[in-house]
């Protein structure tokens, strides 16, 4: 996938669905045009950012305006346990009838035959969502998900702790040396306890962007990037850091998450997703705080991904589960997602709201990343396997083996994974 | 000398026993004590450095924030029906067969008896991998009763019935034989009321187990209206990682109604908890 | 058999009468093969299968994940942790020992209580009552670290979240949490050892320190035994604590796993069921071999009267 055309919108992929519509099944059972007014059903719906309970509850309402006698209950479980629920309650036969979905899982779960094939919906502008997202969810040319929103990272600076520091806020372009100093100086200068905080436990914020930055990959070709030198130096700039104690280890932020501390002051720099805008802007009402690309190393990176909802195929009430789908995925779905703050929605010309919500922020960070030089999530048939793997990362993060060691044991295992796809 | 002065200076000579209990006891209820205070306690107060033990105001609004943070009374009740379920099917089922071991003559009672006790020399999570696959096949996932099933057998409970029984003298039984009372009344009417001691082990130890357990109600019930307490708790622990309060008020809620079981029947609970440890 | 000679004088037994033990056993019989003898075979057969992502399509793979089972570090550090767990935890028992023996003392008074307390956290829901100890054991501001620091220790280390320190703080919680249920049995075991040992033993002038050794541990071996069973049958069935003493994102998740946990990661995490059975099968080996190893080694030191 080229980066740029990550969020380029194009007709063909709506032409392909409208002929996809005509050759699909027209069971029309499953399609929402049965549906009515009286339809009465009960649905599920499960998702795992609870900051973005207030847009599932604004859209589920509009969803109700049109459908009333059908009983939409959401319910959220964190990230972690999302995925073990989801899995067992599709081996269970008790997925949600409808509910988010990401890259990394996708192609398990449309392999598996767990997912609903939405090619038929008619109605849905696929040409208003970037193709790069609709292909992600498209597996054997069927369409399995709708996409919901995009997301890219950047660093949140706290710029009272940087004047404290006596440090001028970083500017884009600014280098991965410019970043170490920066939360050196920090640190020294006692600001603040930590100048950057990261969740190393979660890739796509802190070691898959600088992996990228670097030079390396994560996986090419079924292949583990893990064993390339590049890759090594992307994860050796947080040992780096962990090693000036400027960064704090994957010990202390199990003990209170990288956000939490960042929101209590106690470090200046947080490498975050977009989705972290609504929260942080909860904690920090002024305009502290202003978001900055990440640091360059041999080039700029930043992972982009987004969400996309998608439906059980073996919902009891598919009709009913699909036009859900399609509520959640509207434009005017996409503009409560945008005013609401929530997460940046993936409908063509929605997102302008979301952008604006906090002038002195600086969020076109997000859109810039996204427009020039992001990386899509790494990601391959059966992600969830390798990625597990990764957990070993931490041994050499709290010092306990080299991590060049690590690094290529992660390599082996990792290709055995992907060997068993 | 009075009794009572005597009795005192003898606690006097005791003091390295009182302070090595006392000390203890301290140990054993701290967290306890500990907990219902945080669970009254603000955020901050909790994470305050210096500790701070007794909050300024007590905030009973973390109790309100449970139930609108977990759906408490829906878990309550999977917790209730699947505690009394289970401890119902017990008694009945382990007195029944205990008392056929214990007393009726029928091929293949050692073969039989034999299988019963293999059970518990394995350990449980060698069943569940197949038990949850029979609790799929049953369409009982996510319900109460998928949580119950496997529960209602219990190898122990035959076990300690069987060996309650095998103490009763036989002449009870043939007297009421003589007196012209069935299989049945014999044993529902005559004989399980002597056993009383050991069904409340038997009670108690069910009661216990089946609230407290994880694992099995982990793997059955992933939504949260159909979780256990148990479950709930560990779901609402890792939802709101650093919302130390309203963990705690949650935690309590999900504890008290064992103790307040427990102080109302303090004496039979410890006798029977002994009872069943001897027998064993 | 044997003991039907007994029932012969009576010309007509009831109790061996046509249906009524099929009636008596019948139920339980029903359901201890449903849900236990035909799971346990089923287990055993599930750990010569691999299965797809979602725990279906299962096809039979020999012995494949023994083989993988053994390969992997995961088996080692799981079954040194477990070992390691019960082994520690097994400490409970002779701080149980002392506890019951002061609470037996003749006329103690607060006995109830004492009683009342040591008992209460055998009945506390293991996840619900772990959250007061995760704060205990914070990094952060937890009261131990607090403590630490204020009699002088630099950095003490992040009890949650360091491999190694995590199985210590379960350590804790599991002879705190177990101390209850062994003080009631060996409180029994006490009250059975008649007065007139102790009697004697003082009119030959020996001291409490002594009749302790000499008489209460000798007698009391039987229900030392029971618990020592108990207890590390108990150990190996970790799972509780640790489960809800780490939270998502923990570092040292991985690598401080028991063998319950491992088996749970295995078959419901990854839906891996082939190789978690396979775990079942190595727990249900190492269990039968240390109890066994208990037995034989009882002989050499417990008295039964």
């Amino acid at each position: 996938m080229k980066r740029r055309s990550f969020l380029a919108a194009t007709s063909v992929a709506g032409l392909a669905s409208a002929l996809a519509a005509c050759s699909g099944n027209s069971d029309s059972a499953s399609s929402p045009e049965s549906l009515s007014k009286d339809t009465k059903a009960e649905l599920t719906l499960f998702y795992w950012d609870k900051a973005q309970t207030p847009t599932i509850e604004a859209n589920i309402a509009a969803f109700n305006k049109e459908y009333p006698n059908i009983k939409v209950t959401p319910s959220v479980a964190v990230y972690k346990d999302y995925w073990t629920k989801l899995r067992t309650q599709a081996e269970g036969e008790q997925l949600p009838d409808v509910f988010w979905m990401n890259g990394p899982n996708f192609q398990l779960y449309a392999s598996g035959g767990m997912l609903a094939d939405l090619s038929d919906l008619t109605d849905v502008p696929w040409e208003k969502y970037p193709t790069a997202l609709v292909d992600l969810y498209t597996y054997e040319n069927k369409k399995y998900g709708v996409p919901k929103d995009y997301d890219t990272i950047a660093c949140f600076v706290n710029k009272t702790i940087f004047e404290t520091a006596g440090l001028q806020v970083p500017t884009d372009g600014w280098t991965w040396e410019e970043h170490r100093a920066a939360a050196k100086a920090i640190k020294d200068s006692g600001a603040a306890p930590y100048g950057v905080m990261v969740g190393l436990a979660d890739a796509q914020v802190s070691y898959y962007n600088t992996i990228y930055q670097a030079g390396g990959y994560v996986i090419k070709e079924k292949k583990s990037g893990f064993d390339d030198p590049k890759t090594i130096a992307g994860i050796q700039f947080w040992m780096d850091l962990i090693a000036d104690g400027t960064q704090p280890g994957p010990e202390v932020t199990a003990d209170t998450p990288a956000d939490q501390l960042f929101m209590n002051g106690q470090g200046g720099i947080h490498w975050g997703g977009s989705w972290e805008v609504k929260p942080l802007r909860e904690k920090f009402t002024g305009d502290e705080i202003v978001v900055v690309p990440l640091p360059k190393g041999e080039m700029q990176a930043s992972i982009i991904h987004g969400l996309s909802y998608a439906a059980s195929a073996k919902s009891a009430n598919l009709a009913a589960a699909k036009a859900l789908v399609k509520a959640m995925t509207n434009q005017a779905a996409n503009q409560t997602e945008a005013s609401n703050g929530t997460a940046i929605p993936a409908f063509a010309e929605t997102q302008k709201p979301w952008f604006e919500q906090a002038p002195s922020w600086n969020l076109d960070v997000f859109s810039k990343a996204a427009d020039s030089y992001a990386i899509p999530y790494p990601a391959s048939k059966n992600t969830a396997a390798w990625v597990d793997k990764q957990v070993m990362l931490a041994d050499a993060f709290t010092g306990k083996a080299p991590l060049e060691d690590t690094c290529k044991k992660l390599a082996t295992e990792m290709n055995t994974a992907l060997g068993e796809e | 000398m009075s009794s009572a002065a005597k009795s005192w200076r003898q606690q006097l000579r005791y003091w390295p026993a009182h302070l090595v209990l006392i000390l203890g006891g301290i140990v054993m209820l701290f967290p306890f004590l500990w907990q219902v205070l945080m669970s009254l306690s603000a955020n901050v107060e909790i994470q305050a450095v210096p500790p701070k033990f007794i909050p300024d105001s007590p905030q009973w609004g973390n109790y309100v924030q449970v139930f609108e943070k977990l759906p408490f009374l829906s878990q309550f009740w999977t917790s209730v029906l699947i505690t009394v379920v289970r401890t119902g099917a017990q008694l009945v089922l382990c007195s029944m067969a205990g008392y056929a071991f214990a007393r009726m003559q029928f091929r293949g009672r050692g073969l039989l008896f034999g299988l019963i006790l293999a059970i518990l020399m394995i350990p449980g999570q060698a069943y569940l991998i197949t038990q949850y696959q029979i609790i799929k096949s049953l369409s009982l996932l996510e319900t109460p009763w998928g949580v119950i099933l496997p529960g209602m057998f219990s190898a122990f409970g035959t076990f300690l019935m069987r060996q309650a029984f095998m103490s009763l003298p036989r002449e009870l039984e043939e007297a009421a034989h003589l007196d012209g009372c069935n299989v049945w009344q014999v044993f529902w009417k005559v004989i399980l009321p002597l056993v009383k001691p050991s069904l409340f082990a038997v009670a108690i130890t069910t009661v216990l187990w089946s609230w407290n357990d994880l694992l099995w109600p982990l793997i059955v019930t992933t939504r949260e209206e159909s979780m256990p307490l148990s479950v709930g708790i560990a779901t609402l622990a890792g939802q709101y990682t650093t919302d130390w309060a309203l963990i705690m008020a949650a935690s309590v809620m999900a504890m008290a109604p064992i103790f307040v079981l427990f102080f109302t029947m303090q004496r039979r609970v410890i006798e029977g908890l002994a009872t069943s440890g001897l027998k064993g | 058999m044997s003991d039907a000679t007994s029932n012969r004088r009576h010309r007509r037994n009831p109790m061996t009468a046509g249906a009524w033990p099929l009636l008596f056993i019948g139920p339980l019989m029903l359901g201890v093969l449903v849900f236990y003898y035909y799971p346990i075979i089923g287990n055993f057969y599930t750990s010569l299968t691999k299965t797809n992502a979602f725990g279906g399509n299962a096809k039979f793979v020999g012995l494949a994940n023994y083989a993988d089972l053994f390969a992997r570090n995961d088996l080692k550090s799981a079954t040194l942790n477990t070992l390691i767990y019960t082994a520690l935890v097994l400490l409970a028992v002779p701080i149980s020992v002392v506890i019951a023996s002061l609470l037996e003392l003749p006329n103690l008074k607060g006995r109830s209580l004492y009683r009342v307390l040591f008992f209460m956290p055998y009945l506390a829901m293991p996840v619900a009552i772990v959250q007061v100890w995760r704060l205990f054991f914070n990094g952060n501001f937890g009261l131990l670290n607090q403590f630490l620091k204020a009699v002088g220790v630099q950095n003490p280390p992040y009890w949650l979240s360091t491999p190694g320190a995590v199985l210590m703080t379960v350590v804790v919680v599991g002879i705190w949490a177990s101390i209850g249920f062994n003080v009631i049995i060996l409180s029994a075991g006490l009250k059975s050892i008649p007065k007139e040992l102790y009697e004697a033993a003082a009119i030959d002038g020996a001291t409490a320190l002594q009749q302790f050794r000499t008489i209460t541990v000798p007698l009391l071996t039987p229900s030392i035994f029971f618990l020592t069973i108990m207890q590390a049958i108990g150990g190996f069935q970790l799972f509780d604590y640790l489960y809800a003493m780490l939270g998502g994102n923990n570092p040292a998740e991985a690598s401080s796993r028991s063998l319950v946990s491992l088996f749970y990661q295995a078959a419901f995490v990854t839906q891996n069921r082939g190789f978690g059975a396979a775990v079942t099968i190595f727990i249900l080996v190492l269990v039968a071999a240390v109890t066994a190893l208990q037995f034989w080694a009882q002989k050499k030191w417990v008295h039964y009267v």
